[in-house]
């Protein structure tokens, strides 16, 4: 083939535009510390990347919803905790009551211990989490119960209805217990003890019955108190499922998008090696001609 | 022959060397211009003496008279030629569709953290957020921000869309001039071609320049040419003639007279002589208008697809829910008018009740109404309160019991017949809250339950604050595909189907990277083909530069041989 200057040179330019071309990839790899910019870079793994992105803002987003949980109930549970000391309280003194030898102003004094405790139980149910009353079911804004100007307690202003949070794909968990069935029926059999001992005409056997309520309501607490207990261990089993499957997401994320640097500058000094050789055998041809040898 | 015919010989050498070296000159004058075929000065020798005939004396004949220039010929392989204008214009459609889907990745914007993508992964966060803290006000405004949000990111992508196709009217008007301005000249080349073929020459350099013209028309449209007996080239695209001997045909843009919109669009490319409607199938042009009139319109169209998808599916869920104050959501978004000339995206809003500054914060239906798999309740839209028991007993044979009880299980009613599955009883609240069968007309009903099979549960009349169960169910139409079911996006999640449009933009772009570069190849190929035949070569001009200089010294010694000669015969006298 014949072999002109004009095609010498077009050639040089047009692989120096290749290794320029090579080189500025590499050097967006580099700088990027992408493999892709572009969706036509790997429309697939742009895809992909776009999927494993939304899945980690998921994943983020179900550990926030599972902080908030576990705050809704650690802080029922130290409601029923305190609760149950009220109850434990309140048993003791019904136990000290029912002694016969109690005279009926000795059973005033207690019952005015009994109004502290109810007005106390009162007051833990109706305990918040900001602005949200957590034994209120769904009526998060009113309390629950309340002790009016007389001193008689309103009965339970709230719903029936579950507060629950989303935690994972499909993973549901309901969060709140109401205040109708943790509370309700021990104010209410307070304020019943208050009225017998307050009365002055209880006598011990009056008082006694008192006591299978006062059981019933420790081991309601109890119980409720393993409710939250497990599922607060649901919480923290969640928990590391969600931070074992960001680690998971991101690891697949990274392999999916990230550049392998260590090749990337390896390769990106070969092809500067190949840029500098384009330059130097181009710039060596082109001086060259017969005009170089005429005088 | 006499002694005079030798500095004839002589002379005539002296001047086609010297012509030859013009030649050369000028080749090398053109070595870095790229359009220049290369030009070679082809010697003959001269008519030689005597033309033989009876008269002739005898001896040794014929003698030569030297040498002449037949003709100044460009070196040039026309089949070569003709497949680079072919190839030129496939290399021009697909420059441009590169640029084009590159265009279209940009506006996109994806990946990135400022695209549709992340502006609905925004929303669905804010809407989870709101599913936590259901009477918070600050959630309320994140969901309505980032719905703003999600309405900017996609009228930004619908709006530089729209732009460029505009842009892409702008460059069709701006080719149509240069076409006409290029055609024009191709005619006056024409012209001159012609005459001065007439006169027996060869007109190399305007050939070359024709040559040029034509592959710069063959990058933007696909023409046919054909070059008659006087050396016209008759140019033509689609059938209809640009270039007719020394006359040159216009195209111009024209709108479509029956388009309302405006601005209006001069988007048609037309043969004004006759008025026809030219849609070119290769070049730039054609690039153009596969981009705007597919391409485009295929990508606008998932994207309002997508919209429209997404305002219906979650104002359907919006509807199912309450807001802050108890009351039934109403619409989100502005409902899609479709038969609206506007796009999907274009009419993308809040309504009004939601964009409204005091109060439509509290608009934002968060809450869950109570609906169950055995008992439905609506509530027909009446303001309700209070707790109830509701409890669906099997009676047997697919009948059905209904009790309602209050919150602490005393018998407030019981319905008076039995029950199958899907009947819906009219219910009434009384003052004391007491719920009883209504007697009056039924526009008076409070509520219905509707009985789908047996179980007991609480209802509660009361839309509370708390419930957040609904803005869990809009943030879920996001990533289920279970929300896009019966919709043109069957199959897939809106998110995924966004992620469906950039993948397919992206492959059609990579497509189009890949025909690019196979092109120049092919292109490249081509031209070194043509270099290699018409370029030229400086090393090799040298050659000749010496060659023809040596003939030129060469002759002239044969004349000074010569005139001594005449001298020798002279000093005889």
């Amino acid at each position: 083939m014949r072999v002109t200057n004009s095609m010498m040179v077009r050639n040089m330019l047009d692989h120096l535009q290749n290794n320029m071309g090579d080189l500025n990839d590499l050097n967006e790899q580099l700088s990027s510390g992408k493999l892709f910019q572009m969706p036509s870079d790997a429309p697939i793994k742009v895809s992909d990347s776009m999927n494993y992105k939304s899945q980690i803002n998921r994943n983020d987003q179900f550990q926030r919803n599972l902080n908030q949980a576990e705050n809704w109930l650690n802080i029922t549970e130290s409601a029923l905790k305190n609760s149950s000391k009220v109850v434990q309280r309140a048993r003791e003194l019904t136990i000290y009551a029912s002694n016969d030898t109690l005279t009926p102003d000795d059973r005033k004094s207690i019952a005015k211990e009994i109004k502290q405790l109810r007005d106390e139980l009162v007051d833990i149910s109706n305990t918040q989490l900001g602005d949200s009353y957590i034994f209120s079911g769904q009526k998060t804004t009113d309390k629950p119960f309340k002790v009016n100007a007389t001193g008689d307690f309103v009965k339970y202003q709230g719903d029936t209805s579950k507060i629950s949070r989303n935690l994972n794909e499909n993973v549901d968990m309901t969060v709140n217990l109401t205040g109708d069935k943790v509370f309700e029926s021990h104010i209410n059999n307070l304020d019943k003890l208050y009225d017998e001992l307050n009365s002055g005409t209880a006598n011990g056997d009056d008082v006694t019955k008192f006591i299978d309520d006062m059981d019933k309501a420790v081991s309601e607490f109890t119980d409720s108190r393993a409710v939250i207990g497990g599922k607060l261990k649901r919480t923290e089993n969640l928990k590391s499922r969600l931070e074992a499957n960001e680690i998971h997401i991101k690891k697949l994320k990274s392999k999916n998008e990230d550049a392998n640097l260590a090749r990337v500058i390896t390769e990106l000094k070969m092809e500067e090696t190949v840029y500098r050789a384009s330059l130097a055998s181009g710039a060596r041809i082109m001086q060259q001609s017969l005009v170089d040898f005429i005088r | 022959m006499n002694i005079f015919s030798g500095l004839h010989v002589g002379l005539r050498a002296l001047e086609t060397q010297r012509k030859s070296l013009d030649v050369t000159g000028h080749n090398i004058a053109n070595a870095n211009n790229e359009d220049y075929n290369k030009q070679r000065a082809v010697h003959k020798a001269s008519y030689p003496y005597t033309a033989p005939g009876l008269s002739n004396h005898g001896g040794a004949g014929q003698f030569g008279t030297g040498v002449e220039i037949a003709q100044v010929e460009r070196v040039k392989d026309q089949f070569i030629n003709s497949q680079i204008f072919n190839e030129t214009q496939t290399s021009g459609y697909w420059e441009e569709m590169e640029r084009g889907l590159e265009k279209v990745e940009y506006i996109l914007n994806e990946p990135s953290d400022s695209g549709i993508d992340s502006a609905i992964n925004q929303f669905w966060n804010s809407l989870q957020d709101l599913s936590n803290n259901p009477s918070d006000n600050a959630a309320r405004n994140m969901v309505r921000e980032n719905a703003r949000n999600v309405i900017d990111s996609f009228q930004s992508v619908n709006n530089q869309l729209t732009d460029y196709k505009e842009s892409i009217n702008r460059n069709l008007s701006n080719a149509a001039a240069e076409i006409n301005n290029i055609t024009k000249k191709m005619a006056d080349l024409n012209k001159q071609i012609v005459s001065i073929k007439g006169s027996g020459q060869n007109p190399n350099d305007l050939l070359d320049q024709r040559d040029a013209l034509y592959k710069d028309l063959s990058k933007l449209i696909n023409v046919q040419s054909r070059q008659d007996a006087q050396g016209n080239l008759i140019v033509s695209t689609q059938g209809m003639q640009l270039v007719n001997g020394s006359d040159a045909y216009e195209l111009a843009t024209k709108g479509n007279t029956d388009d309302n919109s405006i601005p209006r669009m001069e988007d048609k490319l037309i043969h004004t002589r006759t008025g026809t409607e030219i849609k070119p199938t290769n070049g730039k042009i054609a690039a153009w208008m596969d981009m705007r009139d597919e391409k485009l319109d295929f990508y606008a169209g998932r994207l309002n697809q997508m919209a429209k998808t997404m305002v219906t599916e979650f104002n359907k869920q919006h509807k199912a829910g309450y807001d802050a104050n108890g009351v039934d959501g109403g619409n989100f978004f502005k409902p899609i008018d479709s038969s609206s000339n506007q796009s999907a995206i274009a009419q993308l809003d809040l309504t009004a009740a939601i964009k409204d500054l005091e109060n439509g914060l509290d608009k934002i239906a968060a809450g869950n109404k109570n609906i169950d798999t055995f008992v439905e309740l609506d509530t027909l839209g009446n303001d309700l309160s209070g707790n109830y028991q509701v409890e669906v007993t099997d009676a047997g044979g697919g009948n059905f019991n209904l009790a309602i009880s209050d919150s602490d299980g005393n018998n407030l009613y019981t319905h008076p017949t039995t029950l199958s599955a899907g009947d819906t009883v009219n219910l009434e609240v009384d003052g004391s809250g007491n719920i009883q069968s209504p007697t009056t007309a039924v526009n008076t009903d409070n509520f219905t339950l509707t009985v789908n099979k047996a179980g007991k549960r609480n209802i509660s009349l009361d839309k509370a604050i708390g419930n957040g169960e609904n803005a869990n169910a809009l943030a879920n139409l996001f990533n289920s595909e279970a929300a896009t079911k019966g919709t043109e996006l069957e199959g897939t999640s809106l998110e995924g189907y966004f992620r469906t449009i950039v993948t397919s933009v992206g492959a059609e772009s990579s497509r189009a990277q890949e025909m690019k570069a196979n092109q120049d190849v092919v292109l490249k190929q081509l031209q070194t083909l043509d270099r290699s035949i018409s370029g030229v070569s400086l090393d090799e001009e040298m050659a000749k530069l010496i060659k023809y200089q040596q003939s030129y010294t060469a002759a002239a010694k044969y004349i000074t041989k010569t005139e001594e000669l005449l001298d020798s015969l002279m000093t005889i006298v």
